[in-house]
C-alpha cells in the first residue's frame, strides 16, 4: 500500500487498489492514514528542502590538500620504497667501513698525500672554535700561504694577548707624581 | 574570461553528464569539478543536517564528502549519476558525527522560512504549522538510523527507492520493508496526536503481535 506514495505502483494496479479501497473500509483508512503520514512528512522537511549551503570548491580542495596523509610501514611500502631504503643502508655502511666519512678532523693536522677526501679537505679547511685551536689553524694557513716570511704569530702570554707597554715621556705620569 | 564566455563554459558544464564531469576532473579541468561540486553542494548538506541538525556539522560534511571525491577522482567510475556515491559517503560521515544532545532544529527557524514563504498566513497558522513539523520531525527521530536514513532520503532528499537502494547498499526489497515500517511506526506515534486525525493501529498491528484488551473496562464484579 505504501507503494501507492512512493511512485512504485504501476498505473493498472494504482487503480485496483483504489477501487479496492472504495469498498473496504479497512483499507480506505489505512489508505487514508498513509496520505496523511506522506503529506505530513513532505511539509515537514520542505523547510528544510529551501535550506542552502555558501560553501565554496575552494574550501574543498583545501581540505583534500591538508588532509594527514596516513603513514605507511616500511614493510607495507611499494618495493621502490623499500629499495630506496635499502640502497640509503647500503651506501652508508659503505661510507662507514671506506673511512672517507671521517668526522673527527683534527684541526692542526698537515695535508698529506693520503687517500684523497672530499669532505677531509672541506673540514680542513673550516676554521676551529676554540681559541687556542683556531690560533694554530691560522698559523698554519699563513705559512701555507705566505712561506717562511709569513710574520710569526704572538701566542697569548698568560691567559692574555700580550699588550705593548705603555711609556710616556711624562714622569709624572708613570710616577704617579700631581702634575 | 567575459561573463558571457563564463555563463557559457557554465551552461556547458551543467549540460555534461555526471560521468563526463568525473572524467574531465581526472584529466586535470578544476571547472569539471566545481560543477560535480555546485550540482550536489545543496543535497548534501541537507541529508547532513537531517541527520545531525547542526548546520556547521553539515557544512564539514559536504567539505569531507567531496574532498575524499577529489582524492577518490582516479577510481570513482560512475555509471550514470554519482549521487548515490556521494550520498552514501555523507551518510556514513553524518552517523560519525552525532547529533549532540538537546540540539534540535529550532521551529522558530522553521516558521521563519514559513514567513518568507507565504506572508498571508496568520501568526496562529504559521505557529500551528510549525508545532506539526515539530511533532513528525519527532517521531521520526525515534526511529531507528536505518529506518530513519529512508525516510530522510526518501522524503526529504527525493531519492527513488533504487537510488536509496544503491545508497544504503541493499536490495530495493529491503528498501521497501524498511520504508514500510517506518511509515508503519510512524502511524503509530502520530496516532498519539489527535490534530493529525489518524486512526490508533489497532487494525495494522500484525494479528500474531495483537494484544487482545477489552474495549471498555470491566465494571466491578463483572465476570471477565
Amino acid at each position: 500500500m505504501a507503494d501507492l506514495f512512493t511512485g512504485e505502483l504501476h498505473v493498472r494496479e494504482r487503480l485496483e487498489l483504489e477501487a479496492h479501497a472504495d469498498t473496504c473500509a479497512r483499507c480506505d483508512s489505512a489508505l487514508r492514514d498513509l496520505a496523511t503520514i506522506s503529506v505530513s512528512l513532505d511539509r515537514a522537511y520542505a523547510p528544510l528542502r529551501q535550506r542552502g549551503t555558501l560553501l565554496s570548491p575552494a574550501r574543498v580542495r583545501l581540505a583534500a590538500r591538508l588532509e594527514p596523509r596516513t603513514v605507511v610501514p616500511w614493510w607495507r611500502a611499494g618495493f621502490v620504497g623499500r629499495l630506496s631504503e635499502a640502497t640509503m643502508a647500503l651506501g652508508f655502511a659503505a661510507l662507514v667501513l671506506g673511512g672517507s666519512l671521517d668526522l673527527a678532523v683534527k684541526p692542526d693536522a698537515i695535508p698529506s698525500a693520503s687517500t684523497p677526501s672530499i669532505i677531509k679537505d672541506y673540514m680542513r679547511t673550516q676554521p676551529p672554535y676554540e681559541e687556542a685551536a683556531y690560533v694554530r689553524w691560522l698559523r698554519f694557513q699563513l705559512r701555507a700561504i705566505g712561506g717562511a716570511s709569513a710574520p710569526a704569530v704572538r701566542y697569548p702570554v698568560g691567559g692574555q694577548f700580550d699588550v705593548e707597554q705603555f711609556t710616556s715621556d711624562d714622569a709624572s705620569f708613570n710616577t704617579g707624581a700631581p702634575r | 574570461m567575459t561573463e558571457p564566455a563564463a555563463k557559457r563554459s557554465t551552461q556547458n558544464e551543467e549540460r555534461r553528464t555526471d560521468r563526463e564531469l568525473v572524467y574531465a576532473a581526472r584529466a586535470g579541468d578544476m571547472l569539471a569539478f566545481d560543477a560535480l561540486f555546485y550540482r550536489y553542494r545543496d543535497g548534501i548538506f541537507r541529508l547532513g543536517l537531517a541527520i545531525t541538525k547542526d548546520p556547521s556539522h553539515a557544512e564539514e560534511i559536504a567539505v569531507d564528502t567531496f574532498s575524499r571525491a577529489y582524492r577518490a577522482l582516479a577510481r570513482l567510475e560512475p555509471e550514470g549519476s554519482l549521487r548515490p556515491w556521494l550520498y552514501r559517503v555523507a551518510v556514513n560521515l553524518s552517523y560519525n558525527r552525532r547529533p549532540r544532545k538537546g540540539v534540535i532544529l529550532s521551529p522558530l527557524e522553521d516558521s521563519a522560512n514559513d514567513t518568507f514563504q507565504s506572508e498571508d498566513r496568520s501568526p496562529s497558522v504559521l505557529a500551528e504549522q510549525a508545532e506539526l513539523r515539530r511533532i513528525v520531525l519527532a517521531a521520526v527521530d525515534t526511529l531507528g538510523p536505518k529506518h530513519r536514513i529512508v525516510v530522510v532520503l526518501h522524503y526529504m532528499n527525493g531519492l527513488n527507492l533504487a537510488e536509496i537502494a544503491q545508497v544504503v547498499d541493499c536490495p530495493i526489497g529491503t528498501v521497501k520493508s524498511r520504508l514500510h515500517y517506518a511509515l508503519r511506526r510512524l502511524r503509530a506515534h502520530l496516532s498519539a496526536h489527535p490534530e493529525f486525525g489518524i486512526e490508533p493501529m489497532t487494525l495494522l498491528v500484525p494479528t500474531s503481535r495483537r494484544m487482545v484488551a477489552p474495549a471498555v473496562e470491566p465494571l466491578p464484579g463483572e465476570p471477565q
